[in-house]
Parts: C-alpha cells; sequence; structure tokens
C-alpha cells in the first residue's frame, strides 16, 4: 500500500481507494463527492451505495458492488469492506497480502445511529484513519438528546406560526435527520436534491419515514394542503443562495454539524440555532477505533491529522505518522 | 414573563445576583485555578490544550468544551451552599466543587459560570444574560428619566431574519434632525414583542417595506415616523455629538397619526420632535449636583 499524488493504491491490485483523480480502478468508500469522483474507468463500491453513485455520477458508470464482509480477489490482494457507520453504503477496506493486513476506514463514526449499518472495529497491522474532529473539544452528546432538541426547537417555531429550515448535506445527514423527527409537529419537506438522494437510498432499503417532495419550488406546498409555518424544511446548505427558499417569507433556520460545537461556528452562515450532530467520530471514538484494531501502524489523514498521530505517539506509544490528502495533489502538479 | 425567561438565563444564575437583581461575585477563581484543575481531571496536557484553545478561539471555550457531556440538575441552591462553604474548603474540596457543577453544566451554562467565577462582569454578559446593570448607572436612574418625542432614522438588522432591529431616532436641531437615541425592537424569541407594543408586529413590516440606503450595516428608512420614548440615566456628554447620552431607552406608543411629521421637514412637524435644545435645557448642570470642574 502507498501514498500517491492520486490517492491510497494498491501496486499488487492496481487499485486506488477514493482516488483523487482519473485512474483505471476505483474502490470507493462512501458515495460523498470527496471520495466519489467522476472520470473512473470502474468503480467498486458497497452494494448500498450503487444507487446513489449512479445518481451523483452517472447511469452508465462501470460499477461493481460487494456486501459487507464479502471477499474479492485482485492479484492475490483479498478485499473485503466492513461497516463504516458513516453514511448509508459507507465501508471501511481491508487490505490482505501475503498475511499482512491494512485497512482503510474512510469516513466513520462508531456510535450507532440507527440507519447505517454500525461500524465494525477490524483488527490490522496498518489503520487509515481519518480525524475530521480530531481534538478532545469534540465529544458528541448521543443522539436522542440532539432529536429531542430539534423536535422542540421545530414544535416552538410551528406554535409561533414560523416555519422551520434546517440544513444537512443530502447524503446521510438528512436522512437522518428525517428518521428521527416527530411528524405530530406538522410535515416534513426535503429540498430537491435531498429528495432525489432519498429515493435512490429508499431503493436500496433504508427506511426513514414520511417526507414530501418540495423539487418543483415551495410556493407548490400550499396548493398541496402542506402548511409551510408547522413544516420542517430539510435542505443542503447552497439552496440558501437560491430562489428556492424565498417563498418561505421569514423562518427560522438552523445547522446541523459537528462543526456547531464550537460557538464560533454559530456565526458560519448567520444560523438561528446550531444542533451540534455529525457523522464523523468525536474524539473519544477516534481513539476508540484506533485501539481496537489493533494496529502498530496508523496513518492519520482528513483533519487534524499532527494533532492526533503526535497524541498517539506520545500517549500510546504508537507508530503513528501523517498523510495529508492535500500534500499528495500538490505533489502531483 | 420574568426578566430570566426572556433572557434564556440559566436559573442556577440566581446565586449570583442580590435581591435588587444586580450582579455580585461570591466569591472569586482565577481563570489559571480553573484551568489547572480541568486539565488535570481530563489528562490534557499543555501542547494538546494549545490546539483545542487555537481552534476554539478563546480558552474559556476550549476549557468548557472538555469537560465532555453535560450531567445536568444544577440549582442556585447548588451553587450557594458552595458560596457558603468556600472559606473553609481546602483547595481539593474546591476543585472537586467546581468540577461537579461544571460537568453538570451545558457547554453555553459552563462559559458563563467561568466568567463569573473570575469576576467579569463586561457588558456583553449584562445585555446576553440580563445579569445586572452597569453600576455607574444605578444611581443615575433614580434622578434622571425623561419623555421626548423622536423621529426614526436608521435601523440596524440584529439577526439574520430581520426580527430584531436596532433603531436610531433623532431629535430636532437646527432644521434638522440629529440622531441621538437608540432602543431595540421586533421579537423577543419567546412569540412575544421586545418593546410590548401593540402595533410592533406592524411597525416590523413598516421598516422592512422602508429600508433605504445601505450605511455599512446601518440602513436609512423613511424620514416620517415619529415615537415617544422614554429613557433613564440621561446624563451630559461632551463626546456625544447630541451633547447627552442615555440609557433604557424604551418605544412607549408609535404615533402613526403624526401627520406634521412627514419629511421633509417643515414649521409644523418641528413641534412634533422634541427639540435637541431642550433636551439639554432639562438636564441638570454640573453646578446644579455641587459638583465642580
Amino acid at each position: 500500500m502507498t501514498f500517491t499524488p492520486l490517492g491510497f493504491y494498491c501496486a499488487q491490485a492496481d487499485l486506488y481507494i477514493d482516488p483523487l483523480r482519473k485512474v483505471s480502478k476505483a474502490l470507493v468508500t462512501h458515495a460523498h463527492s470527496d471520495h466519489a469522483r467522476p472520470g473512473m474507468q470502474h468503480y467498486l463500491c458497497h452494494t448500498q451505495s450503487v444507487n446513489i453513485l449512479k445518481l451523483r455520477l452517472g447511469q452508465r458508470i462501470s460499477v461493481q458492488s460487494m456486501a459487507y464482509g464479502e471477499s474479492v480477489w485482485m492479484n492475490g490482494v483479498e478485499i473485503t469492506l466492513f461497516p463504516a457507520g458513516h453514511v448509508p453504503g459507507s465501508a471501511q477496506v481491508r487490505l490482505i497480502y501475503k498475511g499482512e493486513v491494512w485497512v482503510i476506514s474512510g469516513d466513520y463514526k462508531t456510535v450507532g445511529d440507527g440507519l447505517t449499518p454500525a461500524f465494525e472495529a477490524v483488527r490490522c497491522h496498518h489503520f487509515v484513519t481519518e480525524s475530521t474532529f480530531g481534538l478532545p473539544i469534540f465529544q458528541w452528546r448521543d443522539q436522542q438528546t440532539v432529536f429531542d432538541d430539534i423536535n422542540a426547537w421545530w414544535r416552538e417555531n410551528a406554535s409561533a406560526g414560523k416555519p422551520s429550515v434546517l440544513l444537512g448535506y443530502s447524503l446521510g445527514k438528512a436522512q437522518r435527520i428525517l428518521k428521527y423527527l416527530d411528524r405530530s409537529v406538522g410535515a416534513v419537506v426535503c429540498h430537491g436534491a435531498i429528495a432525489a438522494s432519498n429515493i435512490a437510498l429508499q431503493e436500496s432499503g433504508f427506511d426513514f419515514g414520511e417526507w414530501k417532495d418540495a423539487s418543483g419550488g415551495l410556493a407548490s406546498l400550499q396548493d398541496r394542503g402542506i402548511r409551510t409555518e408547522e413544516s420542517l424544511i430539510v435542505c443542503p446548505p447552497n439552496a440558501l443562495r437560491s430562489s428556492w427558499i424565498s417563498p418561505l417569507g421569514r423562518y427560522s433556520l438552523a445547522n446541523c454539524s459537528g462543526w456547531m460545537a464550537v460557538s464560533k461556528s454559530g456565526d458560519w452562515g448567520g444560523v438561528d440555532r446550531g444542533f451540534v450532530l455529525s457523522d464523523h467520530a468525536d474524539w473519544p471514538q477516534l481513539l476508540e477505533a484506533v485501539l481496537a484494531t489493533g494496529a502498530e501502524h496508523v496513518h492519520v489523514t482528513h483533519g487534524f491529522s499532527e494533532v492526533l498521530s503526535r497524541y498517539l505517539r506520545e500517549t500510546h506509544q504508537l507508530n503513528a505518522d501523517v498523510v495529508e490528502k492535500g500534500m499528495l495533489e500538490m505533489q502531483g502538479e | 414573563m420574568n426578566q430570566s425567561n426572556r433572557l434564556n438565563r440559566p436559573v442556577w444564575c440566581d446565586a449570583f445576583l442580590d435581591e435588587g437583581g444586580n450582579l455580585i461575585f461570591p466569591i472569586k477563581v482565577s481563570v489559571n485555578t480553573m484551568k489547572g484543575w480541568i486539565l488535570e481531571r481530563t489528562g490534557i496536557s499543555a501542547w494538546l490544550f494549545i490546539e483545542c484553545q487555537r481552534f476554539a478561539g478563546s480558552l474559556n471555550e476550549a476549557l468548557a468544551l472538555l469537560m465532555g457531556t453535560p450531567t445536568g440538575g444544577i440549582t442556585a441552591m447548588v451553587l450557594q451552599h458552595g458560596f457558603e462553604r468556600w472559606d473553609t474548603w481546602t483547595d481539593s474540596e474546591r476543585k472537586e466543587w467546581f468540577l461537579f457543577i461544571l460537568s453538570a453544566t451545558e457547554v453555553e451554562e459552563r462559559r458563563l459560570f467561568m466568567s463569573l467565577l473570575s469576576g467579569r462582569s463586561s457588558a456583553t454578559l449584562i445585555s446576553k444574560y440580563g445579569l445586572g446593570k452597569i453600576s455607574s448607572l444605578r444611581d443615575i436612574k433614580e434622578t434622571t428619566s425623561i419623555t421626548v418625542n423622536a423621529i426614526l432614522l436608521y435601523v440596524r438588522p440584529i439577526d439574520r431574519m430581520n426580527t430584531q432591529y436596532e433603531l436610531t431616532f433623532g431629535l430636532y436641531k437646527e432644521e434638522g434632525y440629529t440622531s441621538c437615541l437608540r432602543a431595540i425592537l421586533g421579537e423577543d424569541g419567546m412569540g412575544g414583542w421586545l418593546q410590548g407594543l401593540d402595533d410592533e408586529p406592524v411597525l416590523l413590516d413598516w421598516i422592512t417595506d422602508n429600508l433605504g440606503e445601505r450605511i455599512g450595516p446601518i440602513r436609512s428608512v423613511t424620514v416620517s415616523e415619529v415615537f415617544e420614548l422614554q429613557c433613564d440615566g440621561i446624563e451630559l456628554s461632551k463626546r456625544h455629538k447630541a451633547g447627552f447620552k442615555a440609557e433604557s431607552v424604551r418605544v412607549l406608543k408609535w404615533l402613526r397619526n403624526a401627520e406634521n411629521a412627514i419629511a421633509p421637514l417643515t414649521a409644523g412637524n418641528q413641534s412634533m420632535v422634541t427639540s435637541l435644545e431642550w433636551v439639554r435645557d432639562f438636564l441638570p448642570k454640573p453646578q446644579d449636583s455641587g459638583q465642580t470642574g
């Protein structure tokens, strides 16, 4: 396994994992755009990622899928996917060659969310971990508490006759939110980008409750008998920069993100409320995951990699180093 | 609705208020002491804490976040208990009490708690949580309050949704208006209205419909609306361009039928808007209170 300008590369299998540029064979850990890029000749991913991958990259892509625990062999390398718990269809990748075991985590969280299959720790010699929230100030509350807060905020807005708008990424965060909303308050409405993801994921077997499609615009909701003042509208952040939101008039705006833990983030985007909800591991989860693998070598990427790797070296005496995808990208240019 | 509800002030804050609702500091703990206790409890090394503080943007923020998930259940009585025994406690007992309180509270409350323990009484704390009054104004309030008619000149949106505005009002001076008084108006976030006017929602709509030129964060509005205002703690000022300053400006009434007040300024509407000169004449002069240069 090597770290190249194009991404993580297994030379023996001639396979890239979440490559940054066009390659022949790409194993994609999940369908977020910073991991699943267009232009690869062949894609390999988890079964539940196929629909969403085709939605985002085109119906004509060449894609092969695997279930969790299922293995394929490429030139003597055994490749197996395990649940990463990040978003629907997300996977960790285990590669075994001549007894050496590597695991590339992709993005993950170890706490189950009831929507995505829960993270599974995999024993290995080398563990490549993300570190998006790799500082001890990031410690998530249990998700039920967060959803109680979200439902209370929605209820309060609805009783004041004010629509509630909740920001969340269209793949993963939005569906996790949908699953735990209290429908007795009002209707749940989804932006077109989220509606498309919803449909693709429902076809893959996921269930996250009833929702209304606002692809045709928010103005049409009243015609369909939906009371917008009691509704909770889920949309991606970029929807606020379009005219799509205009028919709502006054509304209360909230963001769901791990970054909301830090008060300065409350001003990002000028939201009225920030709910701390992330699909990434917080500090305790990162440590738990790393230690559970039993890996002697830990390679840290994506986020606070310097901090986490130094902590693992000093506190747990692990061989931990930094793999920065950005650095790799620059080396290639 | 009481003030603590309106301002979302945690109930335990009552332990930091005297009977008159003024801010007090029963005990003081230095920030360094609190930091030492928290780092010892969490086992965070110095370099790691620096990284946390760098990202969080402030010491209090980083310390509050490090304490993890809140356990809940703190009341003013629990705090009072600690205040009463503080002087008899050992350092170890003080630390345990402090960490117990901190573990129980929400992150936002932790920041507030540490600010209060360290003896901070900044305007931010006072305005955000309504914890007391600026001490220098307490005495003035009782002696000098005034009611005037002022004309609305500018507004500044306070929140993104334009549900609250800071309004700047002017008084008449030399064939024009001089901005003098500011008040906040709009939704109070709890289903009510900050100024308590019956027509406050209508006024909010009027502002939205009459926004004019943008001057930095401020917007001009159509200069036509006159309001009856009351303010406390007014006194002469050499620095303010109007020559006086005031606190606690309240909007008593929107004089919507004041047809004479419609701009441009005419001899007729001068009488509707109180003149600056009248206010300055009203104010006690330094010699009135026996003050000398």
